[in-house]
C-alpha cells in the first residue's frame, strides 16, 4: 500500500469521526428544532353536552289591539305610550263632521243608482215578431201565385212544339243506335275472317309439310331399302307414290274450297246508317230552330219566370230581416241584463259602505279601553286620519305573560321536551341572556315542525318587544362513556378514524416521546368533544395539535 | 511452434475462463453492496414503493425486482440519517464505545496469552491450548447461557462491560498470534536470556515488533466482528439507548427503508477504512499465522 494511500484513507477516517462527533455534539440541538411539537390532553371518562340551537321571537300573551273602524279624522289622543286605563276611559276623540257629510253623499249616490235600475227593468221587454211573420207570409203568398202563372204559359204555348222536338230528338237517338250496332257487328265479321284465315294457312302448312315428308320416306326407299326384295321395294314405293299423290291432291282441293268472308256489305251498312243520322240531326236542329224563332212566346215566358224570381228574393229578404231583428232584440236584451246585474251590485256595495261608514264613526266621536291595563303603543297623533284597520292602540292587560317561541323539525326536537333547560339569548340594543325551561312542545301542522314555548313571564322586568328576535340553546346530556376525547385530535385516513397517543420510551438521548397511531370507532359527539372505542385507557394522552405531519411511532417533543 | 501456439493458446482460454468466473462472482458477491449504494440515493418514497411487497406479508413468486436507478438522485436520506436521526449517531458512538476497548484488550490479552503459548514452558501448556482451540470452535451461543450467569452474578448486566469483557477474552486472538509466534525461531530468546534479558524485556524488544503485522491484522478482524455485533448487545443490555448501531440498523422498520440504507453505507464505512488502511498487514498475518 502506498504512503498517499494510507493519508487518503487516514483523512477520510478523521473526517468522519470529526463530523460525527460535531453532528453528535449539536444533535439534542438539531433534534429540539426538528422535532414536531405536539400539545396533548387527557382521554376522559364523562359525558357529551349536546347542543341544539334554534331562532326564535318574543311573544305577548294576553294583549288587546284596538283597531281603527273607518278612516278617522282624530281630534285628541287622551293617552300615551305606559299610561295605566281602566276599562271604558277615553282614548282618543273623533271629529265626525266631515264623516258625516260622507254619509249623506253616499246616501244620494245609493238613491241616484235605484232609479237607474228602475229605468233599465222596464226597458227589459220581449221582441214581438207577429208584423215580420206576416209580411213573410204574403210574400210566401205571391212567390206560389207566380209560379202557378209560369206553369199556365209553359202549358198553353209550348206543347207541340216541345212534341215535334221530342219525336225528332227519339229519330236522331234511333239513327245514333243503329250506327252503333253495325260497328260491333263489322267488328265481329273483321274477327272472324281474320279467324279463318289463320286457320287456313295452318291447315296448308302441314300438308305442305306432309307432303314433303311423303317425299323424304320416297327418297329413302329408292336409296337405303337393299335388305328388301326388289318387287318389295316397288310395292313400298309405289304406296309411297300414292299417298304423295293424295295429299297434293287433298291440299289442292282445300285451297280451292277455301273462300274469304266478305265483308263489304257490312261497311256499305254503315255508311248508309252514318247518313240516316245525320239526316235526323238536321231534322231535329230545324225543328228546334223554328220554335226559337216564335219570340211572342219567349217573351212571355221570360217575363212569367222573371215575376217568379223576383217574388222569391222579396221572401228571402223578408226572412232575413226578421232573423236580424230578433239577433237584435237578443242583444239588446242581454246588455239590458247586465246593466241590470251590476246596477243591484252596485246598489248593494254602496249600501253596504254606508252601513260601514256609520257604523266607523264611534259614539260621541269617542274611542274608549276596552279593559284595564297599560298601553304599550299608541299607533296616532292628534290631527292625523288613521286607515281602516289600523293599530290605533295596543294595551297590556293586567294579567299578560312574555313567552319565547321557536320551531324545531322533527329531528332536531327528537331528544328535546318538556322540562329540558334552555338557554334564551334575546337581541336587542342589548343582548339579553335568560335561563329557562321548555314549557310547552306541540306539533304545529301548518310548518311541519314543533312549536317550543318558553314562559319568560318571571322575567318581566326586562323591557321586551313582541317580535324580538331569540337564539336558544338547548344542552342536552348523554350518557356517560369511557372515553372521551377532544373531537379536534382525531383524523381520518381511507375510511378510518384514528388518534395519535403520546407514549414514552428510551431513546437513543435518553427520555424521549413519540407517538402511536391508534384506530378508533367514533360513538357520538358534541361540539367540542367526541366518544370513542378503541384501545387506549382514560389516562392516556392524545395529541390534540401537532406544529408538524405526525405519523406512526414519529418522536415528538411537548408543548 | 505449433505446440508452443497451442499451448499458450490453452492457457489464455483457461485464463479467459478464470477470468470470468471471477468477475461474475465479485459481481455476486459486490450486488448486495451496489444495490445498498444505489438505494440510498433515492427518496423515501421511491424506496418504499420499489421494496413495498416486503412489508404486504403476501407470499412473492418468481424473482424479485430490485431497483437500482434512482428516478431522482438526492442525498436526503443522509441528511435524515445525520441530522433527523440522532438516534443513529449516539449509537454509532455506542458501537465505537463497545469496539475500540474490545479490539485493544484482546490484543493486548491475546499476545500475551500467545507469547505464553508459544515460547514459554509450563506443565499442561498443550492441553490448555487444545482447550482454547475448542472454545473457539464453539459457537457463541454455546458459551450464551454461562456467560450471562457469570455477567449476572458480577452485576455487570446491563453495562457496557457486558458486552465489552467476553469480547476481551475472546480465544481467537491467542490462537491466531500464537501461530504467528511459533514461528519465531526460539534462538532469538535464547540469545535474549543468554544477555540476560528476562521474559517480559524479551516479548517487548524481542517477540512483539516482530508481531506487528499479525497484531494489525488481528486488530482489524477483531474489529470488523464486533463492529458487526448484534446478538451479544441484545442480550446483555437491557438499556435500547446503549444498543450499538448493528442493533439499530436490524430495528429500522419498513417506513424507514430509505433511511436504513443510508444507515447501511455510513455504517460500513468505518470497517472498510479500517480494512483499507490494514489491508497488508491483514494479508501478512493471515499468511504467517497459517491461517490461510
Amino acid at each position: 500500500m502506498t504512503g498517499s494511500k494510507k493519508s487518503i484513507i487516514k483523512h477520510t477516517a478523521i473526517v468522519f469521526l470529526l463530523t460525527t462527533l460535531l453532528l453528535t455534539f449539536f444533535s439534542r440541538t438539531i433534534n429540539q428544532y426538528l422535532l414536531p411539537e405536539v400539545e396533548v390532553r387527557l382521554a376522559s371518562r364523562g359525558t357529551l353536552q349536546n347542543e341544539t340551537k334554534a331562532s326564535g321571537e318574543v311573544k305577548i300573551l294576553h294583549t288587546k289591539k284596538i283597531y281603527s273602524p273607518g278612516s278617522l279624522d282624530i281630534k285628541e289622543v287622551h293617552v300615551k305610550k305606559g299610561d295605566t286605563v281602566s276599562s271604558g276611559a277615553i282614548l282618543l276623540t273623533v271629529d265626525t263632521s266631515q264623516a258625516k257629510l260622507e254619509i249623506k253623499s253616499m246616501e244620494l249616490e245609493l238613491l241616484r243608482l235605484r232609479n237607474d235600475l228602475k229605468d233599465y227593468e222596464e226597458s227589459l221587454k220581449p221582441f214581438d215578431a207577429v208584423p215580420y211573420e206576416n209580411e213573410i207570409a204574403l210574400a210566401q203568398k205571391t212567390v206560389e201565385r207566380e209560379k202557378q202563372n209560369l206553369d199556365i204559359i209553359r202549358a198553353i204555348y209550348s206543347k207541340d212544339v216541345q212534341d215535334h222536338i221530342d219525336a225528332a230528338s227519339e229519330r236522331v237517338k234511333q239513327a245514333k243506335k243503329d250506327l252503333i250496332d253495325k260497328e260491333k257487328l263489322l267488328e265481329e265479321k273483321k274477327k272472324e275472317a281474320e279467324n279463318e284465315k289463320e286457320v287456313y294457312e295452318r291447315t296448308v302448312k302441314e300438308m305442305k309439310l306432309a307432303i314433303a315428308i311423303k317425299d323424304m320416306e320416297i327418297g329413302q326407299v329408292l336409296e337405303n331399302h337393299s335388305n328388301l326384295s326388289y318387287d318389295d321395294q316397288l310395292i313400298l314405293l309405289n304406296r309411297l307414290e300414292l299417298e304423295y299423290q293424295q295429299l297434293k291432291n287433298q291440299l289442292e282441293i282445300y285451297k280451292l274450297n277455301y273462300t274469304p268472308i266478305d265483308i263489304t256489305f257490312y261497311e256499305e251498312a254503315i255508311t248508309i246508317a252514318k247518313e240516316t243520322l245525320a239526316q235526323e240531326e238536321e231534322n231535329l236542329k230545324q225543328v228546334i230552330e223554328s220554335y226559337e224563332q216564335s219570340s211572342e212566346n219567349r217573351l212571355r215566358l221570360f217575363n212569367a219566370q222573371c215575376s217568379l224570381e223576383n217574388a222569391e228574393v222579396a221572401l228571402m229578404e223578408k226572412q232575413e230581416q226578421l232573423i236580424k231583428k230578433q239577433e237584435e232584440s237578443l242583444s239588446e236584451q242581454e246588455r239590458l241584463a247586465r246593466n241590470i246585474s251590476e246596477k243591484k251590485a252596485e246598489i248593494q256595495f254602496k249600501s253596504q259602505q254606508l252601513d260601514n261608514l256609520k257604523k266607523s264613526i264611534p259614539k260621541d266621536g269617542k274611542i274608549t279601553a276596552p279593559c284595564e291595563g297599560v298601553i304599550r303603543s299608541v299607533g296616532v297623533e292628534s290631527g292625523q286620519i288613521s286607515n281602516n284597520q289600523q293599530v290605533l292602540f295596543e294595551i297590556l292587560e293586567s294579567d299578560s305573560t312574555f313567552s319565547v317561541q321557536w320551531l324545531m323539525n322533527p329531528a332536531q326536537s327528537e331528544h328535546v321536551k318538556a322540562g329540558d333547560k334552555v338557554s334564551l339569548k334575546i337581541k336587542g340594543e342589548s343582548d339579553i341572556y335568560i335561563d329557562g325551561l321548555v314549557d310547552e312542545k306541540t306539533f304545529s301542522s301548518a310548518h311541519g315542525m314543533y312549536l317550543f314555548t318558553s314562559d319568560i313571564s318571571a322575567q318581566a322586568e326586562y323591557p321586551l318587544e313582541e317580535g324580538q328576535e331569540v337564539e336558544v340553546t338547548i344542552q342536552e346530556a348523554s350518557k356517560s362513556y369511557d372515553l372521551i376525547v377532544p373531537t379536534r385530535c382525531i383524523s381520518m385516513q381511507n375510511g378510518m378514524n384514528y388518534i395519535f397517543v403520546l407514549r414514552e420510551r428510551q431513546g437513543a438521548l435518553g427520555h424521549e416521546y413519540y407517538v402511536e397511531q391508534v384506530n378508533v370507532t367514533i360513538i357520538e359527539s358534541d361540539v367540542l368533544n367526541t366518544a370513542i372505542n378503541g384501545y387506549i385507557n382514560p389516562e392516556d394522552k392524545v395529541v390534540v395539535d401537532s406544529s408538524k405531519a405526525l405519523f406512526h411511532n414519529a418522536q415528538v417533543k411537548l408543548r | 511452434m505449433s505446440i508452443i501456439i497451442k499451448r499458450s493458446l490453452s492457457q489464455g482460454i483457461r485464463k479467459l475462463f478464470v477470468y470470468t468466473v471471477l468477475v461474475l462472482a465479485a459481481i455476486l458477491l459486490l450486488f448486495p453492496i451496489i444495490t445498498m449504494l444505489c438505494n440510498a440515493m433515492m427518496e423515501s418514497r421511491e424506496v418504499i414503493e420499489a421494496y413495498a411487497f416486503l412489508g404486504s406479508g403476501v407470499k412473492i413468486e418468481g424473482n424479485i425486482g430490485l431497483k437500482l436507478i434512482p428516478d431522482k438522485v438526492t442525498l436526503i436520506q443522509y441528511y435524515n440519517v445525520l441530522f433527523r436521526k440522532p438516534t443513529f449517531l449516539m449509537m454509532f458512538w455506542n458501537s465505537v464505545i463497545i469496539t475500540v476497548p474490545i479490539v485493544v484488550g484482546q490484543i493486548v490479552v491475546s499476545v500475551l496469552g500467545a507469547y505464553a503459548f508459544a515460547k514459554l514452558k509450563f506443565p499442561l501448556r498443550e492441553p490448555l491450548f487444545f482447550t482454547y482451540i475448542i472454545v473457539m470452535l464453539m459457537p457463541f451461543q454455546v458459551t450464551l447461557v454461562p456467560n450471562f450467569i457469570m455477567l449476572r452474578q458480577l452485576k455487570l448486566l446491563g453495562s457496557y462491560a457486558a458486552v465489552i469483557l467476553p469480547g476481551i477474552f475472546s480465544t481467537f486472538g491467542v490462537f491466531l498470534l500464537r501461530q504467528f509466534m511459533v514461528q519465531i525461531p526460539d534462538e532469538y530468546c535464547e540469545a535474549a536470556k543468554m544477555d540476560g534479558a528476562g521474559y517480559f524485556f524479551t516479548f517487548f524488544k524481542i517477540i512483539l515488533p516482530q508481531c506487528k503485522g499479525a497484531v494489525a491484522s488481528l486488530a482489524i478482524l477483531v474489529f470488523i466482528d464486533n463492529w458487526n455485533i448484534v446478538e451479544q448487545p441484545l442480550i446483555f443490555l437491557d438499556n435500547a439507548s446503549k444498543y450499538p448501531l448493528s442493533v439499530f440498523l436490524s430495528q429500522i422498520n419498513l417506513s424507514e427503508l430509505g433511511v436504513a440504507f443510508a444507515c447501511g453505507v455510513l455504517f460500513m464505512l468505518p470497517a472498510l477504512l479500517v480494512f483499507l488502511y490494514g489491508e497488508n498487514y491483514l494479508v501478512e498475518g493471515i499468511q504467517h499465522s497459517g491461517l490461510k
